[in-house]
């Protein structure tokens, strides 16, 4: 037998000997695959009695919480929920890393799905359909990193430690040392950057960042460490960049798309956010948080683009916000106001009509009702409309504004006047608002005159 | 300094491609029993496990017995993300060798290939150790150890 393959085999037998120890868990909807790889684990050395498999996310994370499994094997999609959310888990569960393992062993091949596990620090991403030896290999080299670590990675936890044991000038001085043993200590640098972070050096912290890049542009701790930095310096179109850089490796992060939205308002970069809007369509599990903030970024680029008089794209957008918005009254609200304000009363009762059924005898759903009658009805229409909603008792704000203002044009100063002092008892902080709406709107003079005929 | 980095780049995270993973569409005949599983996404067998000359399925129950001959047709779509109108087929005959029940009217069967083409086969099985090796990469980038 020749020295590497007797290598190979006192390899095997150790890998053997760190599974046979190892409670395993196995998550995955599919019995087949939970199967063969239970098999396949024994196979290698596991003990039966120590591999559990579980077909669903509740059930395995009632094990994980309880039984504390060193080993995780679970599929991406299960069910309704991402096996990454029990990554978390597992680490509470096991914060000694040094002898677990968190695998993904999925069919899920999307960069998306590669990215998040990356992100959240997976240790192997295993695709199916897999072979046992490839299988094998990954995870015996896994066990073999983490059992008998590089002298650069002993390093770095060591300095790690000194990090946390509040130690910057100590943790420092190791990666100093660390970087020495490494032709690309990207890792080295990031921890140093973090350290001056600690230390409240920010710029100091930057560079380090930055050099750390240049040996690796794809490193995901250098890259959110160096976007962090820009943003405590103010410098937000950096920030801004960097952060794009961010979301295009690492896609379909809802908390991170939804600051690319707040930075690209932020920086002006309006054309953007239609890109963002387009991968926001393809994210499976919108937010609340993330549908809120593209609903508002949406809205504000609409108006962008619609002064700038880029009517299609900016109506087209105005109306993917109203699609997006579902039922949040608050932003179909703001978008009818804003095409009312930039004249597209047609458009904005094309979105009045996505209000809920059971939303139609709101005050604000009449209110809104009211104000595009103003700008595609006639006065007298609008003026009987709004008196009627009075007399229905429909306190609004803006029932009140368009009723003044429609009486300040018909001629009807003294109704418009009573109005405002009525409005104005109500909302006394809009008093001013409400009277000059009713002393400055101007008489609209073919109202008064077809009035006057028709009084004839 | 990197270019690009700082700066105004072209860089957009939106290509819906990120989104997109390779669909494996597996259907068989028995030819022993002149039989097919069900119509129906439910009830399409599911490629689990590959080995150098078989492989595991996830089969609806009762479609096959030991010793039977499958014909096994395998189409991938999304298999290069550089080119994602790229498809591969892999058509087989194989031998069902090993059988086991499974919940939900279900079995997991091997099968060994005995007819079907070297280069089939082989273009099959790396557009999985491909994607493998780039995933690979791509962590270790990464974590940058």
């Amino acid at each position: 037998m020749n020295a590497t393959r007797k290598k190979e085999m006192e390899a095997e037998k150790e890998f053997a000997a760190f599974l046979s120890k190892k409670r395993i868990l196995i998550a995955d909807t599919q019995a087949a695959s939970r199967v063969g790889l239970s098999r396949a684990l024994i196979g290698l050395g596991a003990r039966a009695n120590l591999v559990v498999t579980v077909d669903s996310y509740d059930v395995a994370r009632e094990f994980l919480g309880i039984h504390k499994p060193h080993i995780v094997f679970c599929e991406y999609d299960l069910g309704l929920n991402c096996g990454l959310q029990l990554l978390s888990l597992f680490r509470e569960a096991r914060p000694d890393e040094k002898d677990t393992l968190f695998v993904l062993v999925t069919g899920n091949t999307s960069q998306s799905a590669v990215a998040e596990a990356a992100e959240k620090d997976v240790d192997l991403y295993i695709l199916k359909p897999y072979n046992v030896d490839t299988l094998r290999h990954a995870l015996s080299t896994a066990v073999k990193d983490k059992l008998e670590p590089t002298d650069y990675v002993k390093t770095i936890l060591e300095g790690k430690q000194l990090l946390s044991a509040s130690k910057p000038h100590e943790a420092m001085a190791v990666f100093e040392r660390a970087m020495q043993m490494s032709p690309k200590p990207t890792l080295a640098y990031y921890y140093l950057g973090e350290t001056h972070r600690v230390n409240k050096s920010v710029q100091i912290a930057k560079m380090n960042y930055l050099r750390g890049l240049e040996y690796n542009i794809l490193h995901y701790k250098c890259l959110t460490g160096l976007y962090e930095a820009l943003m405590e310096q103010g410098q937000t179109k950096e920030a801004y960049n960097v952060l794009k850089r961010i979301t295009r490796y690492f896609p379909a992060n809802p908390t991170r798309l939804s600051q690319v939205l707040r930075l690209a308002v932020m920086t002006g970069e309006y054309e953007d956010i239609e890109h963002y809007y387009e991968q926001f369509l393809n994210v499976e599990k919108k937010s609340p948080e993330l549908v809120r903030h593209i609903c508002a970024a949406v809205i504000v680029t609409a108006k962008y683009l619609l002064k700038k008089g880029e009517i299609t794209r900016g109506l087209k957008l105005f109306h993917a916000a109203a699609l997006t918005a579902g039922t949040l009254t608050q932003f179909l609200s703001e978008i009818i106001l804003s095409l009312v304000d930039m004249n597209f009363p047609e458009e904005a009762e094309k979105v009045l009509k996505r209000f809920p059924p059971e939303l139609e005898s709101s005050r604000l759903y009449r209110g809104l009702d009211l104000l595009i009658t103003s700008k595609l009805s006639s006065l007298s229409l609008t003026v009987s409309k709004g008196r009627q909603l009075i007399r229905e008792g429909v306190y609004d704000p803006l029932v009140f504004r368009v009723i003044i203002e429609s009486s300040a044009r018909a001629g009807l100063k003294h109704s418009a006047e009573a109005l405002a002092d009525r409005a104005a008892k109500i909302w006394p902080d809009r008093k001013m608002e409400f009277s000059d709406l009713a002393t400055q709107t101007e008489t609209d003079p073919s109202y008064v005159k077809n009035a006057s005929k028709s009084a004839e | 300094m990197i270019p690009g980095l700082l700066e105004n780049n072209n860089l957009f995270p939106l290509s819906s491609d990120d989104f997109k993973s390779i669909e494996m569409k597996t259907t068989f005949v028995n030819t022993t029993s002149r039989t097919s599983p069900p119509k129906g996404s439910e009830h399409d067998p599911v490629v689990v496990q590959l080995s150098d000359r078989s492989f595991a399925l996830e089969v609806p129950a009762k479609t096959c017995a030991g010793g039977h001959n499958l014909m096994i047709t395998i189409e991938l779509k999304n298999v290069n993300r550089e080119d994602f109108s790229k498809k591969v087929r892999f058509v087989c005959t194989a031998k069902v060798v090993s059988m086991l029940p499974l919940p939900k009217d279900r079995e997991r069967i091997i099968v060994n290939l005995m007819q079907f083409d070297e280069k089939s086969w082989n273009d099959f099985r790396e557009v999985f150790e491909a994607r493998q090796k780039e995933i690979n990469q791509f962590l270790e980038a990464c974590k940058g150890f």
